[in-house]
């Protein structure tokens, strides 16, 4: 009897001893598990550009240089690149090459770097000799940038153009220094 | 020791006989689980959301870039074609069969800067009712757009920062 009882404490305290040791298994910390997150998030560059104010300036101006009196209507045509010659009325005038000489508008346009832009050229002007019923109408502009009229400004910010016009004179048109201005405006596109 | 087997063996015999009985008032149940596939986004530009190219503005004004893309100002400023260019972010996700997500977007003011001064862009709008998108197939994709906030006189240059968009089943 007394040998059960003992057989029954000893029983006892393995049972209880093997409960206490599958308590403590199940009370370790359980290493973490792989995180499937049900959220995902990107990342994304936001950007803008701001383009530097856009100037021009004149480097030179606009001149058909000197010619004869036409003993009819006549056009002189003065080409971006700077060439010279008779439109209408061929043999009625003569283009002289003593001074002031024949000179293309020319421009310099400063801005952001690689940026593009426009030339807006006028349709026509008038140059007078102080008497209005002799006015001389110059249209017909042209620039050096072509039909587009179009620019790039380099790696500097920088580029230039020149532009070129047509003069149109009346049969007997009076001898003198005619004078008159136009405006030239560039805008990004 | 012959007291306590039999002790032992009533003990698991009474288990035993409990759990036929029991048997009488089981009824079966399914039970199911579905473990769905990690929901991803990414962005597929290079460059992002992109304002594009702009004139200084003469007043403090907005650009808004719109989830459809279309690009419009808040006048004292000049929008201009030329590169680079304005467009939506562009987002694809991937996750689970029909599965609905919500797109979550900036709330806060961000920031970007040209190295010396900053401005910011807020008010980002998904192409998403409700910023809500549905998966076809497992796949999905969606567009960004936002509101750029100038000062007056806004100096030049290349404007950069960053901003996360986050997507989760909803």
């Amino acid at each position: 009897m007394k040998e059960l009882s003992k057989y029954i404490r000893s029983l006892k305290a393995w049972s209880f001893t093997a409960v206490l040791f599958l308590c403590a298994h199940l009370s370790i910390a359980q290493p973490p598990l792989p995180n499937h997150s049900h959220t995902n998030s990107a990342e994304s560059f936001v950007n803008a550009y701001i383009l530097d104010a856009l100037s021009i300036v004149e480097t030179q101006a606009l001149h058909f240089g000197t010619m004869t009196i036409p003993t009819s209507a006549a056009t002189v045509i003065l080409t971006s690149a700077g060439f010279r010659s008779v439109g209408l009325g061929t043999g009625n005038i003569t283009l002289l090459s003593q001074t002031p000489i024949a000179k293309v508008a020319a421009y310099h346009v400063d801005g952001s770097v690689g940026a593009t832009y426009v030339i807006h050229l006028p349709f026509s002007t008038t140059i007078s000799n102080g008497t209005s019923s002799n006015d001389m109408t110059v249209d017909n502009f042209t620039s050096s940038k072509g039909v587009t009229n179009i620019g790039t400004l380099n790696g500097s910010g920088s580029d230039s153009f020149t532009v070129g016009a047509t003069l149109n004179l009346a049969g007997g048109q009076p001898a003198a220094l005619y004078t008159g201005t136009f405006n030239i405006t560039v805008a990004y596109n | 020791m012959k007291k306590t087997s039999i002790i032992i063996a009533a003990i698991i015999m009474i288990a035993g006989f409990t759990s036929s009985l029991m048997a009488q008032n089981v009824i079966q149940t399914g039970a199911a689980a579905k473990i769905v596939s990690a929901l991803t986004v990414s962005n597929t530009d290079l460059d992002g959301l992109h304002f594009g190219t702009m004139t200084r503005p003469t007043a403090a004004t907005t650009v808004l870039v719109t989830a459809g893309n279309v690009r419009s100002d808040g006048g004292a400023i000049t929008l201009l074609a030329q590169t680079p260019t304005f467009h939506v972010a562009h987002y694809s996700v991937s996750g689970d069969g029909t599965a609905t997500y919500l797109i979550t977007l900036p709330t806060t003011n961000v920031p970007i800067t040209n190295g010396s001064v900053s401005m910011i862009v807020n008010n980002f709008t998904s192409s998403k009712a409700s910023n809500i998108g549905t998966l076809v197939s497992g796949a999905d994709t969606f567009t960004v757009g936002a509101t750029l906030n100038l000062d007056i006189n806004q100096a030049s240059g290349l404007y950069t920062g960053s901003y996360d968009v986050s997507v989760a089943y909803n």
